[in-house]
């Protein structure tokens, strides 16, 4: 029914409302396709989790107890790759889907259809997952794919056919989000309200450009790499295989040219929802708007510039090592500005502390100190001893789940009532919020004595001298996960009721969305609002 | 602006978009002789390779400006103090490019009235150079019989390495002949004829002279 309507319809002509499942499977909506992004997400975000959970217990003290190392290994690949294509990128997106329409006064995204085929490939790709971790199970299903979710060779060509099912996995995911990028940017750049420059949009939608940008650039690179790994293991060519002339070492080239600038595309949107969070709780605009788009800008061009440095043990050219460290280091210079540009916004502003800021005002502080680490292994010298360590992935873990997790955190608070229509309850967000910090503290921060004593990452027993730092960091992990049974409840509890919530929602919210009632209507700005 | 006109631009930039999505798709194949391209055109090697360059900072550029570079190579000739022979270079200083094979000529003459067998002992100088020179064929790797007032011509066939550090541009490579059979005539030790060998006697009676020889060689071989 809908796609007849819309076969014949224009920009205005959508105005049917699909009932039932046909509303959602068939959703041209941004509004419900943002909000089967976040459902979506927020599985994901519990099932990677529950694999963290069994990490953690397995490692909780030396010896294998509760799984074989091949199962281990193939946890740990999963609960990389369903955090960062499950949850945090479809996360990201999701708000993308609500909020870009609602900032840039457009009625809808510009290409609705393609819209809702991102999200059901997300979907497939989801599955596709699942299958690879199951097939295993099934008798004659061959190993599980425990290669780590960097899918080297000549391990990854070696595995059993679950990795065949990664690779279409990483196909499906990576034409979901091309498609979802593709829509954003023709949206950001032709659907915005009359008198709206590109230099007036919001921040948030600024982050999502650079971001839509380099996920165009990026993710055909990976899907390029995992189709030349499918080849060599199915169709004799010898792209990673040395003895047939290969270069096993060229896929760790193409998986970090898209895996570098991965990081960034995790980080930006929160960073943008962050920029839109702090000038509203410090009551100020944000300080240095343009200085914030330049040093994204800046951020993820350099960005796709470096990814080597994930490669230092692999024996390039001095030459070579030395211009990846420098262009690594040189990073810290547009993020720097965005960390200062933010202090400088809080500067003498008419602070609360709402959930939403006090995740806003801990990523500064956490995301910082993963910086820090990063300009650590930034370091030739340096990294060829921290090189698979604990001390990588306590790092890695301080600059994603503040750079990327928390902020979708604070999104989610700051941006449910506008969605729900009613106040989320402060007093259990604010537990949520403690316990994130202790439980995430708990887990990492040992992580990077543990790296620097000298333990492995990616192993399923160790060395009893490092039982005490890893009982704490698993006690962390336990206290972490469950404060998302509290975050869960919370965001049930919100879309059943509560206290209404205004349309600005919160004192001084800046912007068209907040112009909207809470919750929207289904199709928002019809006639496009004149900004002047 | 109409409905039409917008769905057109749009239509327009999506496909952009897409084609720039495909292009980096086959960015990632292109990469593949893309990088053996780069690395060939831009001199790149893997730190592998460069590694006996990089012995001294200067050995960075060694590689690359092999491209015209000359290396002095002097020639000095020794005897020891027992040994009645004259021995001298032919040329006595070479320009030579790194890797390209040299053949030099070295006279030797037995002063004595006795048969003498002898061995070159050479060395490089600055040492650092040493691995860098090569030796295909020297008079060096073999004992050298010369009879009595007998004259001989010697080859040295070698080469400096391009790996050369910059930083050397001359060196000197020395020979000192060393007599091996000390007892056989009985000229210089008159008296001490007997049973043993040349080589027993050798060992007998210098031990420790002769060991030095050998890590010469050895280490020079």
């Amino acid at each position: 029914m809908s796609v007849l309507t819309a076969a014949h319809g224009h920009d205005a002509g959508h105005d049917d409302h699909p009932t039932g499942w046909r509303r959602w499977l068939l959703s041209t909506n941004h509004k419900d396709i943002g909000t089967m992004y976040l459902v979506f997400s927020l599985i994901m975000l519990l099932l990677g989790g529950a694999f963290a959970m069994l990490i953690r217990a397995e490692l909780f003290q030396p010896g294998i107890q509760l799984m074989s190392p091949d199962f281990f290994n193939n946890l740990v690949t999963n609960h990389a790759l369903i955090m960062v294509f499950g949850a945090v990128m479809p996360a990201a997106a999701g708000m993308a889907n609500w909020m870009l329409p609602m900032m840039i006064g457009a009625p809808d995204m510009a290409l609705p259809r393609l819209n809702n085929m991102s999200f059901w490939f997300l979907v497939a790709g989801g599955l596709m997952l699942v299958v690879s971790m199951v097939v295993p199970l099934i008798p004659g299903g061959g190993t599980p794919v425990n290669t780590g979710w960097t899918m080297y060779p000549p391990l990854s060509v070696q595995v059993g056919m679950s990795m065949d099912f990664l690779i279409f996995t990483v196909h499906l995911l990576g034409i979901s989000s091309i498609l979802a990028s593709i829509n954003i940017i023709v949206t950001i750049l032709n659907c915005r309200a009359p008198g709206m420059t590109m230099m007036k949009m919001p921040i948030f939608c600024w982050a999502w450009l650079i971001t839509a940008f380099l996920l165009i650039l990026i993710m055909p690179a990976l899907a390029g790499a995992v189709t030349m790994l499918l080849f060599d293991r199915h169709m004799g060519t010898s792209f990673f295989n040395a003895a047939g002339g290969g270069d096993p070492v060229l896929f760790q080239h193409l998986f970090w040219f898209f895996g570098h600038p991965e990081v960034y595309v995790l980080l930006l949107p929160s960073i943008g929802i962050v920029a839109t969070i702090v000038p509203t709780f410090a009551r100020k605009p944000l300080f240095g708007y343009a200085s914030m788009v330049g040093s994204m800008i800046g951020l993820g061009a350099i960005g796709m510039l470096v990814w080597a440095h994930h490669q230092y043990t692999i024996g390039m050219s001095l030459g070579a090592v030395t211009y990846f460290m420098i262009g690594t280091i040189l990073i810290s210079i547009p993020v720097g500005l965005m960390v200062f540009n933010l202090i400088a916004t809080m500067w003498r502003g008419a602070m609360t502390f709402e959930t939403p800021m006090l995740f806003a005002i801990s990523i500064l502080v956490l995301f910082t100190f993963g910086g820090c680490t990063g300009i650590m292994l930034a370091v030739i010298p340096g990294d060829i001893q921290y090189h698979d360590s604990y001390f990588v992935v306590a790092h890695f873990h301080y600059a994603l789940i503040p750079g990327a997790l928390l902020g979708l955190y604070a999104g989610t608070f700051y941006w449910l009532p506008k969605w729900t229509g009613h106040m989320y309850d402060e007093k259990l967000a604010k537990v949520f919020f403690w316990m994130v910090m202790v439980g995430f503290n708990l887990t990492f921060f040992p992580q990077h004595f543990l790296g620097l004593a000298g333990m492995p990452r990616r192993i399923v027993d160790y060395s009893p001298i490092f039982t005490e730092f890893n009982m704490l960091s698993s006690i962390g992990a336990f206290i972490f996960g469950a404060a998302h049974f509290v975050f869960v409840y919370v965001i049930v509890k919100t879309i059943r009721g509560g206290r209404k919530a205004t349309n600005r929602v919160w004192d001084n919210t800046e912007g068209l969305e907040w112009t909207l009632p809470s919750p929207p209507p289904f199709h928002s700005f019809s006639t496009p609002p004149v900004i002047d | 602006m109409s409905a039409t006109v917008a769905r057109g631009r749009r239509s327009r930039i999506a496909l952009w978009l897409g084609a720039m999505a495909a292009a980096m798709f086959f960015f990632g194949f292109a990469l593949s002789p893309l990088y053996t391209l780069i690395c060939n055109v831009t001199g790149m090697r893997t730190s592998a390779a460069e590694a006996p360059a990089t012995r001294t900072a200067a050995g960075q550029a060694g590689g690359a400006a092999a491209v015209g570079r000359l290396v002095t190579v002097r020639f000095d000739t020794n005897v020891s103090r027992e040994l009645a022979w004259e021995f001298k270079p032919l040329v006595r200083k070479v320009e030579v490019a790194p890797d390209r094979m040299t053949e030099v000529r070295f006279e030797v003459k037995n002063l004595s009235n006795e048969t003498i067998v002898a061995r070159a002992v050479p060395a490089v100088t600055p040492w650092e150079a040493t691995g860098y020179f090569v030796k295909s064929e020297c008079f060096c790797f073999r004992e050298q019989t010369l009879k009595p007032g007998e004259t001989a011509q010697l080859p040295l066939r070698f080469k400096v390495t391009a790996g050369l550090p910059a930083g050397i541009d001359a060196l000197t490579l020395s020979y000192t002949f060393m007599r091996r059979d000390v007892h056989s005539g009985g000229a210089t030790t008159p008296g001490r004829g007997g049973s043993a060998t040349a080589d027993d006697a050798a060992v007998a009676v210098e031990p420790r002279a002769r060991n030095w020889i050998e890590t010469l060689t050895s280490a020079s071989s």
